[in-house]
């Protein structure tokens, strides 16, 4: 159980997490890979309301321009 | 280092982790257990982490700033992106381009943005700024307590920024920023910066505030001469500041740290002689034997 603990802590780091974590319990190891999760999820949505956000600051002449590049 | 140093060291790692991933550091308190270089490893790979994903939408985003004037793309910052974006995005823009850009932010903004962003990715910007606008940003750090963040961005600062920097830090924010430098390595070339009076200040500082810890950590990393001018500032405290000294050598054990006092000055080892006849017998064998094996004579 642990092990797939930090597998899944290892997967949210996209490859490896330091060893030395293995000595944390299962409950923390999916403490910390939710932590990382959520913090992707909350920085994706941040992204994806400032694109929608800026393009109302945008001059209107210069919004397609800007669309196409952001796509 | 010292085991108190590590033990603060590591707590600041959490701190730092805590902050990138949107927590109160209290809830990742399960990770103090672990040595400093452990947690810099995993803060290293969370970081890498956040700024991989979505890389190809906040490139996308950062190839449409080139098309709008700087003063626009910093308006978008402050009313859209907000700080974390905008620390994102900041080492994604062209160096030239992004300076032309923090230039039209207020001070207030790009201390938020500098607790967001990793400096190792904006480099070139950060070398970039003018002192007078790090200054300014320093400020805001100091009044917000930011050391770690500020302990961050030394080694990326050139001469006369860092020059800038101390110049907008009061002792206590100096002490602190030393402590949680990221690469300690740096140490001297901060020092070297600082004038005389101000490593009076220093020791003034850690007296004021209990920061003993963190005045005799930053003794291991000093050269010879800066150690020596440290010391000299430690004599002119009072009786009490002095004792102080004692009790932090001590109760956390900071042998390494009091030999090297004990360098530049011959009255430490008849004062912690002192101190040590209030430890219980066998205590007291254990830490002489402990002081000895760190070089110091005379107990």
């Amino acid at each position: 159980m642990p092990d797939d603990a930090f597998d899944a802590l290892c997967a949210q780091l996209d490859g490896a997490a330091p060893e030395p974590l293995r000595r944390l319990s299962a409950a923390e190891l999916s403490h910390l890979a939710n932590a990382i999760r959520t913090a992707r999820r909350r920085q994706a949505k941040a992204l994806a309301q400032a694109g929608e956000s800026a393009l109302g600051h945008i001059p209107r002449v210069l919004r397609g321009p800007v669309r196409k590049i952001v796509g | 280092m010292s085991r108190a140093a590590d033990l603060l060291h590591g707590h600041g790692e959490v701190l730092k982790l805590a902050r990138l991933l949107g927590h109160e550091p209290h809830e990742l308190a399960y990770l103090e257990q672990f040595p400093p270089q452990t947690l810099r490893e995993l803060r290293d790979g969370v970081t890498e982490t956040l700024y991989d994903t979505d890389g190809g939408s906040l490139r996308r985003l950062a190839a449409a700033s080139r098309v709008l004037p700087a003063k626009l793309t910093a308006t978008l910052s402050q009313r859209a992106f907000g700080p974390l974006l905008s620390a994102r995005l900041a080492g994604l823009l062209d160096p030239q381009r992004a300076v032309d850009v923090a230039g039209k932010l207020p001070a207030p903004f790009l201390a938020d943005v500098a607790v967001e962003l990793d400096p190792r990715r904006a480099s070139e910007l950060i070398a970039g700024l003018s002192p007078r606008l790090i200054a300014d940003v320093t400020a805001e750090l100091v009044a917000h307590r930011e050391y770690v963040t500020m302990g961050r961005f030394v080694g990326h600062l050139q001469d006369d920024a860092l020059a800038a920097a101390i110049g907008a830090m009061d002792d206590r924010a100096l002490l602190e920023v030393a402590f949680v430098l990221e690469d300690k390595r740096e140490l001297p070339r901060l020092l070297a910066k600082l004038p005389q009076p101000r490593v009076a200040g220093i020791i003034g500082a850690a007296a004021h505030d209990d920061l003993w810890v963190q005045a005799l950590d930053l003794l291991n990393h000093l050269s010879k001469p800066q150690r020596r001018a440290m010391v000299t500032a430690t004599r002119a405290l009072d009786a009490p500041a002095r004792q102080a000294i004692v009790q932090a050598i001590l109760e956390h054990d900071l042998w390494d740290e009091a030999a090297l006092i004990a360098e530049h000055d011959d009255t430490l080892a008849a004062t912690l002689s002192a101190g040590l006849r209030s430890l219980p017998a066998r205590r007291r064998r254990e830490v002489t034997a402990t002081a000895r094996a760190s070089g110091l004579r005379g107990l």
